[in-house]
This record gives structure tokens, sequence and C-alpha cells, in this order.
């Protein structure tokens, strides 16, 4: 196990080095005069001169990165073009905001579509099966822009039920803030004793970590469904039957466990697929986490902002799949 | 880094085992009604596609034309799907629109596919170097998301279809590349391989004679599998403004559109999201069907 | 187990459909906008942060809206002198003012802040490069000397780079003032700053204005770039001002019981650029073709909500400098042919490039208007929307490969046209603004000339400006398109909401009332 992991760390390690390599190299050599970007809107020549000279842009690119990679292992990610603010900062406020929901997302997911497909397996060919999958079909087809914003329209136009956007309710934003410990905006509101405050964040989660679900909901209702009935056909399992062990038995006892890794596979993709519709759905229910952010850095070209993204996502891809792989080692004996 | 799979593919179902030669019992297949129905969808869906200066009632609107006279109709004989806020038919935006669904899903999976497929073999073939190299490089694409990738390519040559592709083509390959090598690497290891081997076959003539065949079905479920994908990758990008360019179709940048009316006028962005859920849907089944069937 | 917490879910929907206590006899509105902050220097501040910052800092006078009996509010000062040279202002100051920390306001302030601005150098600073130095006469009045008769009463009531802070903070860095610090004189204070989330103006008790019935205790700031989010907040009462909402719901809003749509000037507005660095629009007749072929009327009508007016000249209408005198193109396709033909493009269909920004509403709806008009006079306009700085990348080098016609949104930064017309069109050595690429030295001297003599003689100056923009509109190196208004969407009991053009986006909190 140690050297395995040593192993997935150095592969990290290297990952964001070519990572960072190729997102700096292209920051630099797309067209967009980072210096004007600082400046702003109606900046003049002087002043982007000078800005110029501050950003450190009259050097040589190698020299700009490898000061960059120097800043980076101090956790500095430079200072964002748009909002001037240092970009660790807003990263550390925002990203436990999409996480918190992203996170929540996967649960759900894994709570309702684990048991989905294993009832669709268990009654094989029924209504049931049919239902399932169709369900399943239906929410892996769903592009998250339109789930997103129908669902805003039923839950808060039609029914009422949720609120419209946000991630509290403006009224309890006239309050001042929690104080941010573990920066999750649930935890914080239970270690402050505020519950309150928690059921409105939770309450407002609702619909985004809805549309999040839905792709991996339906992932994992199809994958279980079918990595169950193919366990159940191993040669194990019939020789297990044959030895008259009954059905519901295998079916729980021995088929769920080993249907289980192939099911944990996918965990690490879904994470990275949801933080990447995150884009999507923080900007339709505006919601202020990293998918908020990286639009607004798109559409205004935020370099330092776009890059700080990328390590992220891409960081977050290997670690999820990392963790995936110790979980699938310790369910699934089988895989070396 | 065998266990990956990419989120939609199943490929562990497709890839698994090697399969026998069966007949292609096409009758069986479209019995079941699912498929026949998402077939149906498919087939007029890309009819009204390339025929759509045909198909359309506005074949203008469908491609840009602004009609002020009759700005945000609701549904109407004249108008099945309403207008949107240029006064445009939406059925016939639809219509054009579809076309970039189909064939840019079609140009971005087989682009995936024509690339992906011969390195994925010759990184599981050779195994050694090509194949450390090849999934190394695959792995950063996978882990840069499409939208910088977008981006980068838009500032470059310009916002549109073709950068919307490009950029999505990039990080789709490795994951054929990516099951390929695994495929190739487990059917080495099988009896009918070694066996060609030990009778002093060359390697190439083992490659094309004998793995391809193997593959090409796996291939095949990945790549209609993956339509739906692609064809909501565009949407997202369109969605974004870094696909189809305005005052073309495109479902994606429709739903953009229409958004900002959700309210007053919702069938401008129900309708081209219905579509792509509709069409999507379609893929699905049917490719789950033709799964379960070359399965079978 | 999966149950129990089911039911713990649900408790905890209950109990957030509790209604919350609103904090007692306090007036609290939400203001849902897009216009987040670049900086909160006020030094460096130029743009959409503005909307707040003149709540927070003041200047010494204020530009007051079009159609008010002064030119001019005394805000910081009670009087103003000038030399009839007009190098020379004298201003006296007002007392009993203090800024947020506590600190007294006095000339020495004034000096302070003027030339911190003038050093830091960033923002719209270039306003005071005229300004030879600043003398204290004593602690209530200041004298500013200026090296040419600039127009000083607009350069000192600047929407940008004129803001006084404390001397207790001059000596702070960007950076902290970037935290969400600030130390103005102004009626509210900044709290709880979250950057591109939320903030929240809060009242300043010792405001030297003092403190009416029904004014605004807090106003909570809450970024949102989405306008359909923004109708939904304001429809549901959940917001009481946003800064936009989608353009065909603004008549939803006018008409709604609860809702209104407060109108107001603006110097906003939208001007096409013609790259006259190549062919084709290096021809006048094809560019002055073109401007004879966009549909303005429609424009307004499709991108504006009727709501805008019909330029005449790049200087907006309700600036000083706009006249009637000025030449306008209407929409005329028959005289646009005419010139094409004459130009020698009547035959082939001729393709034009143009760039405009992906995110404004406005533009995106223009656009295939024009592109739309332009075809029925053989011109096929290929749209390439694009992000600002690509866009502005683009223009700024694109004289030979880039695009042919550029849409712009341009809004002054003082109420004087000069900057306008020489940034835009002024000849450039390296191009910044003028996407024209146009150069006219006859025209040049004579806005610098106008803006030389208006602080002594302001009809002289006036006919100098009408003079230089008929010259642009005879050339033609770009034709602007609409005068945009101010439509501030709010609830109607939301009372005073003054729309005041040389602020653009600026939101004077104190004048409101909430009934």
């Amino acid at each position: 196990m140690l050297p395995f992991l040593i192993r997935r760390l150095a592969g990290l390690v290297f990952l964001l080095l070519i990572l960072t390599m190729l997102v700096f190299g292209l920051s630099r050599a797309l067209p967009g005069d980072v210096a004007a970007m600082y400046v702003g809107l109606k900046a003049k020549p002087e002043q982007i001169q000078k800005a110029r000279l501050e950003l450190g842009l009259d050097k040589p690119v190698h020299v700009q990165y490898l000061r960059y990679m120097g800043r980076l292992l101090k956790g500095d990610l430079g200072i964002s073009l748009r909002t001037h603010r240092p970009v660790a900062r807003d990263l550390k406020e925002k990203l436990p905001l999409s996480l918190e929901i992203v996170l929540l997302a996967l649960l759900i997911s894994i709570a309702l579509g684990l048991p989905m497909g294993v009832v669709a397996a268990f009654k094989r060919d029924t209504w049931i099966d049919s239902a399932v999958n169709m369900i399943g079909s239906a929410a892996v087809s769903l592009p998250i822009f339109f789930l997103a914003l129908l669902l805003q329209l039923v839950f808060f136009n039609w029914l009422g039920w949720f609120p419209l956007q946000g991630r509290i309710s403006t009224m309890m934003e006239f309050r001042d803030p929690l104080p941010a410990v573990t920066r999750f905006g649930l935890i914080d509101a239970l270690l402050a004793g505020d519950l309150e405050y928690m059921a409105d964040m939770a309450w407002h989660m609702f619909l985004p970590v809805v549309s999040l679900a839905s792709i991996p909901l339906g992932l994992v209702a199809r994958l279980s469904r079918s990595s169950l009935l193919e366990v159940m056909q191993a040669d194990y399992i019939m020789a297990a039957r044959a030895s008259g062990v009954g059905e519901t038995v295998l079916f729980f006892r021995y088929g769920l466990r080993n249907a289980l890794s192939p099911v944990l596979s996918i965990m690490g993709l879904s994470m990275a697929l949801m933080l990447l519709n995150t884009f999507y759905v923080e900007q339709i229910f505006n919601y202020p986490g990293i998918g908020y952010w990286a639009l607004a850095s798109i559409f205004s070209l935020d370099y330092p902002v776009l890059v700080a993204i990328t390590l992220v996502l891409g960081a977050i891809y290997v670690l999820s799949n990392t963790i995936i792989d110790v979980l699938r080692r310790w369910v699934d004996p089988r895989i070396k | 880094m065998k266990d990956e799979l990419k989120y939609k593919h199943l490929a562990e179902q497709a890839a698994r085992e090697h399969r026998r030669e069966r007949k292609i019992r096409t009758i069986a297949f479209l019995k079941r009604k699912s498929a026949a129905a998402a077939l149906l969808v498919l087939v007029l869906i890309t009819l009204a596609a390339v025929f759509a200066p045909l198909v359309a009632p506005y074949p203008d609107q469908g491609k840009g034309a602004v009609n002020l006279g009759e700005r945000l109709q609701p549904l109407s004989g004249k108008h099945l799907l309403g207008t949107d806020t240029f006064g445009r038919d939406i059925l016939s935006r639809l219509v054009y629109g579809a076309r970039v669904s189909i064939f840019g899903g079609l140009f971005i999976v087989c682009a995936a596919a024509l690339i992906g497929v011969p390195l994925g073999l010759w990184a599981g073939y050779s195994e050694g170097a090509p194949g450390v190299v090849i999934s190394r490089i695959g792995e950063i694409l996978i882990s840069f998301p499409a939208v910088l990738i977008a981006i980068a390519i838009t500032t470059v040559i310009g916002a549109g279809l073709t950068s919307a592709v490009i950029a999505l083509i990039i990080p789709w390959w490795p994951w054929y590349a990516r099951i390929i090598q695994g495929e190739v690497l487990r059917l080495k290891r099988m009896l009918f391989v070694e066996a060609a081997q030990m009778l002093g076959y060359g390697k190439s003539y083992i490659l094309f004679r004998h793995l391809l065949p193997n593959i090409m079905r796996t291939v095949m479920v990945m790549m209609l599998l993956d339509f739906g994908p692609a064809i909501i990758s565009i949407g997202l990008l369109g969605f974004l403004g870094l696909g189809t360019q305005p005052p073309n179709a495109d479902w994606g940048l429709m739903v953009w559109e229409g958004a900002p009316n959700l309210m007053q006028q919702p069938w401008i962005a129900i309708s081209p999201g219905a579509a792509m859920f509709i069409l999507v849907m379609a893929f699905n089944i049917f490719g789950d069907n033709l799964q379960d069937y070359l399965d079978g | 187990m999966k149950m129990r917490s089911l039911i713990l879910m649900a408790l905890v929907l209950l109990m957030a459909t509790l209604p919350i206590p609103a904090r007692a006899g306090q007036k609290n509105i939400v203001y849902a906008t897009s216009a987040d902050v670049t900086t909160w220097d006020p030094s460096a501040s130029y743009s959409t942060e503005l909307t707040y910052m003149v709540n927070i800092y003041e200047t010494l006078i204020r530009v007051n809206p079009p159609g008010s009996k002064e030119p001019f509010s005394y805000i910081l000062t009670t009087g103003m002198q000038a030399s009839d040279d007009g190098l020379i202002y004298t201003f006296d100051l007002r007392k009993g003012v203090k800024f947020h920390d506590g600190t007294a306001f006095n000339a020495e302030a004034v000096k302070l802040s003027i030339e911190r601005t003038k050093k830091i150098g960033k923002g719209a600073a270039f306003i005071w490069s005229d300004l030879e130095k600043i003398e204290i006469i004593n602690p209530y009045k200041i004298r500013f000397i200026m090296s040419k008769p600039v127009p000083l009463p607009q350069i000192a009531a600047s929407a940008y780079a004129s803001y006084i802070i404390s001397p207790s903070v001059i000596d702070k860095e960007p950076a902290w003032f970037d935290e969400g610090h600030e130390c103005g004189t102004g009626p509210y204070m900044l709290k709880n700053y979250r950057a591109g989330e939320s903030w929240m103006l809060t009242r300043f008790k010792d405001y030297w204005g003092g403190w009416e019935k029904d004014q605004i205790d807090n106003i909570l700031v809450k970024i949102s770039n989405d306008s359909l989010v923004k109708l939904k907040m304001l429809l549901s009462g959940q917001a009481a001002i946003v800064n936009a909402v989608p353009s065909d719901s603004y008549k939803a809003v006018r008409d709604g019981k609860k809702t209104k749509v407060v109108y107001g000037p603006s110097y906003v507005n939208y001007i096409v650029f013609f790259n006259t660095a190549r062919p084709p629009l290096d021809n006048v007749k094809v560019r002055r073709a073109l401007a004879y072929a966009f549909p303005y009327k429609d424009i307004i009508k499709v991108a504006f909500d009727g709501k805008a007016t019909h330029s005449r000249g790049i200087v907006p209408k309700g600036q000083f400098g706009h006249d009637e005198r000025v030449f306008q193109y209407t929409f005329d396709p028959q005289k646009a042919k005419a010139l094409l033909k004459e130009a020698g493009y009547g035959g082939k269909p001729l393709k034009l490039v143009m760039t405009y920004v992906a995110g404004n509403q406005a533009e995106t709806r223009m656009a295939p208007l024009m592109k739309d008009q332009l075809k029925k006079i053989g011109v096929e306009l290929e749209l390439k929307p694009l992000s600002w700085p690509a866009q502005w990348e683009l223009g700024k080098r694109a004289e030979k490969d880039g695009q042919d016609l550029f849409l712009l949104m341009w809004w002054p930064t003082y109420s004087d046209p000069y900057e306008t017309l020489v940034s835009l069109l002024g000849t450039e050595k390296k191009t910044l603004w003028n996407f024209a690429y146009y150069s006219n030295p006859e025209y040049d001297r004579l806005i610098r000339k106008a803006y030389e003599t208006v602080g002594t003689d302001r009809q002289a100056a006036l006919e100098m400006y009408i003079k230089a923009q008929n010259i642009i509109q005879k050339d033609a190196p770009a034709v602007a398109i609409a005068d945009a208004k101010t439509a501030i969407p709010a609830l109607r009991r939301l009372e005073g909401i003054v729309v005041n053009p040389a602020y653009p986006g600026g939101l004077f909190f104190y004048q409101m009332r909430l009934r």
C-alpha cells in the first residue's frame, strides 16, 4: 500500500508541474495584454507600462515561470487581474463552498443511486428494473444548465418551495457572518450552534445539489445494476448457488460487496465532472463558489485565477482517484 | 491507471473478457421497443438536420434572419414552438441547431476514436516507453478542463463551432487510448494471440488480424455511448458563448439566449433544452441496447 | 439509519421556512447588481465600484443632474472662486465634517488626497495632469493652481480620482483598501466585505448632512451577473433595487404593482468604429454607406426596450458638447446602396467582421439586427462576440488583420466632452481607444483648443466642439448608434432614486427613502 501511495503522490507532483508549465505558458502565449487587463478599463499607456514592471512581465517567460513557482511553493498564487485580490485567499474562501455542495451531491447520488441499482438488479426484468433504467438514462441525459433552469422554474417560480439564489437568505446576511472555522458553511454553523443559519444554508443548497447530483446518480444506479448482474453470473457465485446457498443471501452477502468496486471507480470522475459542472450550476443559482468565480474569470481572461483553478481541479481529480483506489483495494482484495 | 473509467462508458462491460463472434441478429435487436423508439428519434432528428432547408418552416430565420414583426410570440399554428426575442421561429432554429449537435457530436466522437485508438493500440502492444508516455500525456489532457482549452483556442482562432469541437477532442481522445490500451494488454495474454505468436506471425499481422476486430466492437459501443456526452459538451460550450456564434442556431446557445426570458416566455429556453435531452436520451438508450446485445 | 437522517433533514428544512425576525426598526434593503469592485482604493478606482464609492467618499463639489438650476452642488466645500485666466481656483471648505474614524476634515486632507492620487498615477489620475500645485491658505481655504486653463470644477467633481481620503489612512497601500477598509466622509461605511459576493453599506451616524426619517440604515450589496436572477429577486421582494433585468422584462417591471423602473439620463453610448486603415473601409463612401444602413430605430426598440436616443455624434445627449447642429445619420438603405455603388462595391457581396463584447446584453442584441440590414445592401457582416480583454487586444493590434467594425460601449470619465473626443478619435501613436485608426491633425487641434477655452468661454468652446464633431460625421471613422438611458428597476416603495449621468452607475443611497 505504501509504495502505491508514494507512486501516486509522485505522479500528482509530476502532473501539477506539467500543468503549471502548460497553463502558465498558455497564459503568456495567448493574445491578451496581462498588464493592460490588470490596470483595467480605460488604461493609459504609461499605466500599462508601470503595471508591466510591477508584475514582472518585462522578464523572459522562463524567469517569470520560476518566480511563479517560487511563490507557489510559499502558497502565493499571484494577484487576480480583475479584483486585484490575492488568488490564494479567494481560493481558500470559495473552494470549500463548492466542495461542500459537490460532496453532498456525491453522497446523495450514492445514497439513492446504489439502492436503486441494487433493487433493479434484484428485481431484474420487472417494471422496477425498467423504471430504474429509465430514470438512470434520463439523469445522465439532462444537460446540467437545462436541469438547473428547470428546477428554478418549477421549485421557485411555480411551487415556491426553495429559494432562488445565493448561499443564505438575504435577511440572514444583515447579521454578522459566522466565524470561519472549517469554512464549510454547514459545519461552521453547527460549531457555532446556530441551527437557524444551518437550516437556511441547507435550504439554499438543495437545488444546486440536486442539479449536481443528477449525473452521478444516474451513473451509480446504472453501473451498480449492471455490475451486480455481472457478478451474479460469476463462477464463484454459480458454485455457491449450486451448493444450495439461498439467492437473497448470495445477492447481499457476496454479490453486493464485489459489485461495489466498479461503482467506486467512477466516483473520482464524478467528482471532477461535478466540479466542472459547478461552473454552470453556481452561475445559475448565484452561488459564490469556485465555479462562479471561474466563470467570471473566464470571461475577463483573469489568467492568475484560471491557472490556480486548473491546478486545483487537476489536484482534486488525482487525489480523489487515489483515495478511491485505496478504497477499492479495501473493498475488493482481487485488485493488486 | 487501468482502473479509471470514463463515466458513461461502462467500458468494463464492453471490454470484459474476450467475446465470441456472433451473427448479428438485427431483427431480434430491433424488436426491443425502447431501442426501436430511440432509433426512430435518432433517424428523424438526423433527417431533419440533413434536410434542414426543406424541413424548417422558415429557413431564413433558422439561419438567423430577424423578423421583428413577430417578437416573442407564444406557441401557435404559424409558429409551432413560438418565436424568440428577434421574432425568429424557434422550430426552424431547432432544426438548424440539430445540425450542430448531430454533426458536431459525430465529428468529436470520430476524431477522438481516430486519434485515440491507434495510439492506444500502439501503447498497449509495445508496452514500455510509448505506453507510459501516451498514458501520461492523456492524463494531463484529461485533467485539463475543456472550458479552459476552449478559451485558449478561441483567443487564437476565434470563437466558433470549430474551436469548440477542437477543444473537446483534445481531452476526449485519451479516453479511447486508455481503454484500448487496457484492452490490448488483456487480449495479449489471451491464448489465441499467444498461439499466433508461437506460430511465428509478425507483430503487425497479429495486431491487425486478431486484436483489431476484437477491439472494434468496444470502440463502436464507446462511440455510440459518447455521442450523448459529446452533444451535451457542445451545448455547454455553446451556452458559455464559446461554441457556435450568433445568429447561427445551436441548442446550447439557444438555451442561453432564452434563459433571461424564462419567466415570461419559457418556451424559448425550454424547447432547445428539451430537444437536447431527447436526442441525448435516444443515443443513450440505443447505445445501452446495442451494448446489451453485443454482450448478450 | 437512513430514515433518521431523512427525518432530520426534513426538520432542518421545516425550520428554514419559519419567518426570520428582522432587526426591529431598521430600514434595510438589498441591492442586487453585477457592479463588482476592482479596487477599493479611492485614488485608483476607475470602474464599477463607483456605485459604492459615491456613498463612502465625497468630492469637493458634485455635478448636478441635467435640468438642475445650478451646474454644481457644494459637497465638501461651501464656495468656489476662479481667477479670470482660469488658472487659479480657491475653495472654501465645509466645517464640521468628520471622516468615518473621527478624524476632522480640513485643507490638509484635501491636499494629501489629491497628491496621493496624482502620485499613485493609477485609474483616472490623469485628470490632474494640468494641476501645478495645491496651496493651503488656512485649514478651511485651499487653492488649486493649474498650468493650463482646463475646467477644474469638472475635474474636482469627477466620478473618479477626486475623492477625499482621511489623512489617517493616506499612507496605506492599495492592498489595505482592497481588504475592504475605507475611511471617507460619505454617509455610508463599508462592512463585511466578501469579494465578488456581498458586502454591506451601513449608516455613518456622524455624517455632516444629518439623518432623516425613512432614510436607509443598511444596504446589502449582492453581486449577481445573472439578470434573470435579479428579476426574480426584485419581483419576489428579496431585492429592493437591482442594476438590470432581462431586456424583454422591463415592461413587466415597469407595469408591476410593486415594482417600477426609474429612467434617467446617462452618458453611456454605443459607437461603431470603422477600420480606416485598410480596404474597403478606408473608403469614406463605404463607411458612410454603412452608417446609413444601420437600423437605428429597430436597435433602440429591441436592444434598449425603446429607452434610448438615436445618437447625434459621439458626444451623448445631455452632455455638454451635444448639439442639434451636429449631423445625424439615419436609416436609409437606398442611399447606402447608392453610396456603395459609387464606391465601386455594387456587385459582389462585401465581407466584413464586427467584434463586440459577448457578455453585453445590448450589444448581443444590436449585432444580429445590424447584420440583417447590412445583408440587404449586399454586405455580409460576420459577428464575432469576444470577451472584453480579447476584443480590446484585437482592436489594439488590428489595423491590418483584425476587425473591420468595432462595437464599443463608452462612457466619459468627467463631464467635459474632450476626453471622449480625444480618446476615441484623436491621433494615437499606439492604438489604445482609437479603433478607427483615424488621424486628423485639424480635428486634434480643434478639440484641444476647445478644452483649453471651456474654462473661460463656454460658448466659444461649444462651437469648436460642434465643428469637430461635424468633421467626424463627414469623415465617418466612427458612428454612434444609440445614447443609452439609465434604467433602474426597483420596488415602488423605494423612493428618491436619482440618476446622475456624471456618475455612471452611481447610486446615492443617502437620497433614497424607504416607505
